[in-house]
């Protein structure tokens, strides 16, 4: 009797919010809205007139509320092709991605497979070490792939420690299924096709999230193998048009380029580009982030 | 006969056909220009080359990051472009050490009559190896020659809010002193403090000329160069700024300001002068009406010790870009056409400001834009080739004068420029020395975190900048970057006509 009650006390105490608790979920609260306060700056920015921006009023929330600014970066021509760019760049990539990595991990999560140690091997050793950038333009360049769209795909395309994360989450998978497939006459890819994905929705769909925002964000690769304007990704164009404020003198402090400076993009415009660059990945984030927290822990835990 | 003649017209009919066949297309180049946020192809002058010189331009961008390795990376790798244009003199020489540029002596003899005469000697020196190959082409920064007008160079100063100047009944200042008393008086009134500036501002270059100082980095003094650091003034320089801030009559955020930060004080009338330049003006006049006032503000360009001195301003001659052929070209000839055409004097004009009555006006000798026609001539100035400098300074102010507020503000801050002691620097040319470019910046941000430090925390200045010499020549390589500096001046010392005392 009291053995059980001893218990039920400790299950209360589990369940029951303390002061503690209380306290310390005011304090991560505060400290995550204080996070959002520099976005909030820019937001603000970017919808406020050009004067207050100038003259630093905007703190928090826009003063002379207007849609001009951010109308004009997404009517500039550059916008829209790097928009485009980072886009398609996005939906192919990722649709490949997936392909790729589906059909590697599906294999590798069968004991049956010859060879599978080493091949476990040798993608983990390709997960540490990578070539850098001299040989990896040599190799774009050599397959003729440098300016167009997909020297911006196949960089990241194939991400090792997501394949592990998918073969774990295929071997948490209960063996009676397949073999109940294969005795119905399916042979591998319809079992991997018609069986294994549907019940791996959470973790493929984690992944495909994973490489999406990869693709999204990426910006070295736009750097070291596009030189067109048409086909710089989103990310560059916006680094380009921020760090342009950050004006280049010489060494005497003689701005360089006394043409740039007196052409700057002013700041409200700026934050503005901001603002239409982040927008889309922001609408599409709380849809997929259920599977976020899901995603990355099912292939840890087996059973 | 008749055979003859249906004979001799087959063969006129052939030979036609054939010479129409071989006249050629004009080949497509492809370009590379220096990195830009827009897209060079939808300029109007992308269209205006295309129509000027018959060939169709590709346009690439030199990489945003490690621009020099990608570049030299992809060259290397056999990647063709016909030509490499405004790129750095770093970036040129290395492709040229490593032997990925073609000679362009037969090539400006052959074709570039409208290029060779444009850049001046110094200029030419820094695109020349050591046996007379020219291996690139300068852009030269332009600046008035010989008994040109002056007019136009002036463009920082620091700002006054003649509103708050006019309350208090304070003129504009001309000297250090007056200058001094100026900021006092606000601050005695107001409890603001009266000057403020970004962070990083341990040179204000329109209060070194009272001390003769300025932008250069190195001065000429006689029969030797002597680098910012062992300048006689530079010791009377950092106390006067010492004592402006520990009065706080300099803003006391000023290391850790942002420019948004000085244009928030200033534009909200809590400090009464901040250094900005004449194209700011439209910038700065909107943020004041945003706070609901519109002063005039006026610009004063330099201050002087003593009155009735004229100020002194230093202006760097350099090359700021050059332009070469690399090896792996398949039109290294019509690249140089190209060249040749766009830098002709009327074409260069009529891409860089446009056509007379329709971009541009000449008003009482001077280039004034036609808006907004002149807007589409925004980023003209990244197509333009090597033409005469004299003729880009006075075309020049026509992008200047923006606005009328902006044009009029030009004109105020130029005002006297006949009577100013303008100072030609030419240490820019000196850039492509590997002792120089390899330790100049490096000391250069060690010489101005110290001495920023040196404003903000006070102390004896003629000590401090004692240890600071020893630090850089233990720790900075600062004696060979001053011997390579002597080297090159025993050759450039002609060309200084100015020298500060000793």
């Amino acid at each position: 009797m009291k053995a059980a009650k001893e218990i039920k006390d400790k299950h209360n105490y589990l369940s029951k919010n303390t002061t503690f608790d209380y306290v310390n979920m005011f304090f991560l609260v505060i400290i995550g809205l204080v996070t959002l306060l520099p976005v909030l700056q820019v937001f603000s920015k970017a919808l406020s007139a050009e004067g207050p921006v100038v003259a630093g009023k905007v703190t928090f929330w826009p003063i002379g509320f207007q849609l001009d600014t951010v109308g004009y970066v997404i009517g500039k021509g550059e916008f829209q092709d790097a928009f485009l760019v980072s886009v398609v760049t996005t939906l192919i990539g990722t649709c490949c991605a997936m392909f790729i990595t589906v059909t590697a991990a599906y294999p590798l999560s069968k004991p049956a497979l010859v060879g599978r140690k080493p091949l476990l091997y040798l993608f983990a050793f390709c997960m540490l070490f990578g070539a850098g950038m001299v040989p990896n333009y040599i190799l774009y360049r050599s397959l003729g792939i440098t300016n167009t769209i997909w020297a911006l795909v196949f960089p990241g395309i194939f991400s090792v420690s997501n394949m592990f994360i998918v073969k774990n989450s295929f071997e948490a998978l209960p063996e009676s299924i397949e073999e109940a497939a294969l005795i119905d006459g399916a042979n591998n890819i319809t079992t991997m096709v018609r069986i294994i994905l549907p019940m791996s929705l959470p973790v493929l769909a984690t992944m495909t999230l994973f490489y999406a925002v990869g693709y999204w964000n990426n910006y070295m690769s736009g750097v070291l193998y596009i030189t067109r304007a048409n086909l710089r990704p989103l990310q560059q164009y916006l680094y380009g048009l921020v760090r342009e404020a950050m004006q280049e003198t010489d060494a005497a402090g003689n701005v360089k380029d006394i043409d740039a400076s007196m052409n700057l993009v002013g700041e409200s415009v700026r934050a503005a580009t901001i603002v239409a660059s982040t927008v889309p990945i922001l609408i599409v984030y709380p849809f997929l982030q259920k599977y976020f927290v899901k995603g990355i822990t099912i292939g840890s835990v087996k059973g | 006969m008749k055979k003859l003649v249906s004979l001799f017209l087959a063969i006129a009919l052939v030979l036609s056909v054939c010479s129409f066949a071989v006249a050629e297309e004009k080949p497509t180049l492809k370009v590379m220009n220096m990195y830009q946020t827009y897209s060079f192809e939808d300029q109007p002058q992308h269209q205006q080359l295309i129509d000027m010189t018959g060939y169709n331009v590709e346009w690439y961008m030199t990489p945003s990051e490690n621009g020099t390795q990608m570049v030299m990376l992809q060259i290397a790798s056999g990647e063709q472009y016909d030509l490499l244009f405004h790129q750095t003199a770093d970036l040129i020489t290395q492709l040229y050490d490593a032997g990925l540029l073609l000679p362009l002596n037969d090539l400006l003899d052959q074709y570039g009559d409208n290029i060779k005469n444009n850049p001046s000697a110094a200029a030419w020196k820094t695109a020349t190896a050591e046996d007379g190959t020219i291996f690139a082409l300068p852009s030269e920064a332009f600046l008035p020659q010989g008994d040109a007008s002056r007019y136009g160079l002036q463009q920082y100063g620091i700002m006054f809010n003649m509103d708050l100047m006019n309350e208090l009944g304070l003129e504009l200042p001309s000297t250090i002193d007056e200058f001094y008393a100026v900021c006092k008086a606000y601050t005695e009134a107001t409890g603001n403090p009266a000057f403020t500036a970004g962070k990083g501002a341990w040179e204000i270059h329109s209060i070194m000329p009272a001390y003769g100082m300025g932008t250069a980095v190195w001065y000429a003094a006689g029969d030797k160069i002597v680098h910012r650091l062992n300048h006689p003034g530079l010791e009377a320089y950092v106390a006067f700024m010492q004592r402006l801030y520990a009065e706080g009559l300099l803003d006391p955020d000023m290391p850790i300001n942002s420019n948004a930060n000085a244009m928030e004080k200033f534009t909200t009338g809590k400090a009464l002068c901040m250094v900005s330049a004449f194209f700011n003006y439209d910038s700065v006049a909107s943020g004041f009406a945003a706070a609901g006032t519109n002063p005039e503000l006026l610009f004063v360009p330099g201050l002087t010790l003593e009155e009735g001195e004229t100020p002194i301003l230093y202006r760097a001659a350099s090359v700021s870009y050059h332009t070469a052929i690399p090896v792996t070209a398949e039109h290294p000839e019509d690249a140089m056409k190209w060249l040749n055409i766009i830098s002709q004097a009327d074409n260069n004009k009529a891409i860089y400001i446009g056509e007379e009555g329709v971009h541009y006006q000449i008003i009482d000798g001077g280039y004034w834009p036609i808006q907004p026609a002149f807007g589409e001539k925004l980023n003209a100035d990244k197509f333009v080739g090597f033409p005469s400098t004299a003729d880009m300074h006075s075309q020049w102010m026509a992008r200047a004068r923006k606005t009328e507020t902006i044009g009029a503000s030009f004109a105020q801050i130029n005002e006297g420029a006949e009577n100013f002691d303008i100072r030609y620097v030419y240490e820019g040319f000196a850039n492509g020395i590997p002792a120089v470019y390899e330790n100049q910046a490096a000391i250069d941000t060690f010489v101005g975190d110290e001495l920023l430090k040196l404003i903000v925390e006070g102390g004896d200045v003629a000590a401090a900048l004692e240890s600071i010499r020893e630090e850089a020549k233990s720790d900075y390589n600062f004696d060979e970057m001053q011997a390579a500096m002597d080297e090159w001046y025993v050759e450039y010392a002609s060309i200084y006509d100015w020298s500060i005392a000793e």
